[in-house]
């Protein structure tokens, strides 16, 4: 046989071997591994190696065991892995509630900078023109602003970019206003007084508005809010406030009755001044009576009026000489502003002033009867003051601490409510966004899987290759 | 046998870890010794161990059923060996000397195979060219001729193909050969 054949049966017989050792050798092709055998010394030694290794592999490690270190360490470390995802767990479900909170809540904060959580109900009651009470009217003209004690000095200021003084502030809160509606303006004008609410959609007040808001405005209200200044970028300084007072009526009402009381008591009212005490209105009436139904008179002040100071002009209760004619002189100039007022007067108006007019005729005429028959009515005089519920709350004393802290509470709930709600809507706002960042962050996760599998399978190709 | 492997499985990946610990005694032996033959000494054997069993429990929920369980933690047991010899750069041949000065010692006090009982110096000799091996071909050699897995569970536990199995370990049986064929005294002539 030459060499080149020995060689090739060689060659055949190293690659036998493999199947040789895993069993999976053709009857034929160990004859044919035998007789080369015999042949090739050196593949016979092959042979015999491969057979000896395989048996001393096989089994080689049946015997060994793990050292008892090897078993507990294991073990040891599985327990610690379970008892770390535990709390791993526990602190993701916290940490994925903190970062949806704090993504809500700058979320929240981002849009509150927005009108896009303005949910408020439109306060339609702010709308328009408000008025918190009115005292007299002449006409509509202009619009003017002015502050409370200027409506005895007449001072006021025309509506216009300027912002308001800071006098204002002293009617709390700081940026209510005053607003006088008329044109004429000065001591004694007889000029209305109102507090004015305008709503930034509706800056131009018409006449018809005005009108109307002030015919609406005899109700009385009990509340009072804070004025916004708006639209500060257009420079206009809009009040948005309305500023209401508490039974504004009842004042006139007082008056009313007060003068029904002492025309009872066939008395008559000497000296009758109505001004303002501050913001208050304030009526003080030198009352003079019949000494014998002084006692009666006393008795039924008392139910005049919320606040009432009643003095007498003496403590000594002399009688003073009653002098008709006098009297029927006050009373003639009484009827003569009244008459004066009916031209100015709405109807509602006018219904009070003829009821007044009727009471000084009636006053006028028994005057006139007791000059008749003349002689003297003793009479006593007695002050009375009517003042005006406080347009602002009355200082308060100072609050104690749990008050403090008990407002401070609420308001911080209340603040925390307020902004749990608008996160709430911001959510509802940024659902549609995260939904899509959702769904696109699926897709590509998809791709990227795919895209690893396909390198993965490539790889193991290309290993097989190279192998 | 395999109904009693498969509830345990199922109670092991619902997050029983008992059962997981159940599972894994089964199987702690056989990847012990895998370590062994793979890393250099018994303290890095014992540490791929430990490793492994984590890297299993960690990911057992990925485990689909597609192959057997066993398979599957093998692999993930040879990985984690020849990520540790990537790691610490095993030399593939270490002298002896080198060897036994690591303390290495390829079997412990238990290890007693009736079959070389009396042949101690050949089993060193043997365990030392199976070090000398190249990764790859020791993890073939170990696979098949020692621990007796098929090519199929070997393909699979390699992550690579049947052909490619079977060129390492054919490589790898020769270079066997090649490295004992230096110790005549060992492996010396006898008749087939």
């Amino acid at each position: 046989m030459n060499e080149e054949m020995m060689g090739r049966d060689c060659e055949k017989v190293r690659e036998l071997i493999d199947k040789m050792i895993d069993g999976e050798i053709t009857i034929e092709e160990m004859n044919f591994m035998e007789a080369h055998a015999q042949k090739c010394g050196a593949c016979k030694e092959e042979i015999r190696m491969a057979n000896e290794l395989a048996d001393c592999l096989h089994g080689f490690d049946e015997a060994i065991e793990p050292p008892l270190e090897a078993k507990a360490q294991w073990r040891r470390a599985l327990r610690k892995e379970i008892s770390r995802e535990k709390w791993n767990k526990v602190w993701r479900t916290a940490a994925s509630i903190a970062a949806v909170f704090i993504v809500l809540a700058m979320s929240t904060m981002a849009l509150r900078r927005t009108d896009m959580l303005n949910y408020a109900p439109d306060q339609e009651d702010n709308a328009g023109v408000h008025f918190a009470y009115e005292y007299e009217f002449d006409s509509l003209n202009d619009i003017r602003i002015a502050p409370q004690e200027a409506v005895s000095t007449a001072a006021s200021y025309t509506r216009s970019n300027e912002p308001a003084p800071a006098a204002y502030s002293r009617m709390a809160p700081a940026e209510e206003i005053v607003l006088q509606a008329d044109g004429e303006t000065g001591e004694n004008e007889g000029n209305g007084i109102a507090v004015i609410s305008l709503d930034a959609d509706s800056p131009e007040i018409t006449d018809t508005e005005f009108d109307k808001a002030f015919t609406e405005s005899t109700k009385a209200y009990e509340e009072s809010y804070t004025a916004k200044v708006s639209n500060e970028e257009n420079g206009d300084f809009l009040v948005r406030s309305a500023y209401r007072e508490a039974e504004t009526d009842v004042f006139f009402e007082d008056v009313k009755t007060l003068t029904a009381l002492v025309s009872e008591y066939d008395g008559y009212i000497a000296e009758e001044i109505i001004n303002y005490a501050g913001e208050l209105r304030m009526g003080s009436f030198v009352i003079s009576v019949p000494e014998e139904l002084l006692d009666g008179f006393m008795q039924a002040l008392e139910n005049v009026g919320k606040t009432v100071v009643v003095r007498m002009m003496s403590e000594d209760k002399e009688a003073y000489y009653y002098d008709a004619r006098a009297r029927r002189d006050s009373l003639a100039q009484v009827a003569e502003r009244l008459n004066e007022m009916i031209s100015g007067a709405n109807e509602s108006e006018l219904k009070t002033i003829t009821q007044q007019l009727e009471d000084t005729y009636s006053q006028i005429d028994e005057m006139e009867r007791i000059l008749a028959g003349a002689g003297t009515l003793k009479s006593a005089r007695v002050q009375v003051v009517l003042t005006e519920k406080a347009l602002v709350p009355e200082p308060t004393k100072e609050p104690t601490l749990s008050e403090r802290s008990a407002s401070g509470f609420k308001q911080s709930l209340s603040a925390i409510g307020d902004f749990l709600k608008d996160m709430v809507v911001s959510m509802a706002i940024i659902a549609p966004a995260v939904i899509g960042v959702a769904i696109v962050g699926v897709i590509v996760s998809v791709i990227v899987i795919c895209i690893r599998k396909c390198v993965r399978k490539k790889k193991i190709e290309d290993d097989g290759k190279e192998e | 046998m395999q109904l009693e492997e498969e509830r345990l499985v199922e109670k092991a990946i619902a997050g029983d870890s008992y059962a997981f610990e159940l599972l894994m005694e089964k199987h702690e032996a056989k990847m012990y010794a895998v370590a062994l033959r793979m890393c250099a000494n018994r303290d890095d054997a014992q540490d791929c161990l430990q490793d492994a069993m984590l890297r299993i429990y960690k990911s057992l929920k990925s485990f689909k059923g597609q192959s057997s369980f066993s398979t599957w933690a093998y692999r993930i047991t040879m990985n984690t060996c020849l990520d540790d010899l990537r790691r610490k750069k095993v030399r593939k041949a270490q002298s002896l000397d080198a060897m036994l000065e690591l303390g290495w010692t390829p079997s412990d006090e238990n290890d007693t195979p009736e079959r070389h009982s009396d042949n101690a110096e050949m089993r060193r000799s043997i365990s030392r060219a199976i070090q000398m091996l190249p990764d790859e071909m020791r993890s073939a050699v170990v696979l098949r001729d020692i621990q007796g897995f098929s090519y199929d569970e070997i393909a699979e536990i390699l992550s690579t193909n049947v052909g490619t199995v079977k060129s390492r370990i054919s490589r790898g049986r020769e270079k066997l050969r090649e490295i004992l064929s230096s110790q005549p005294e060992l492996f010396g002539h006898r008749s087939v």
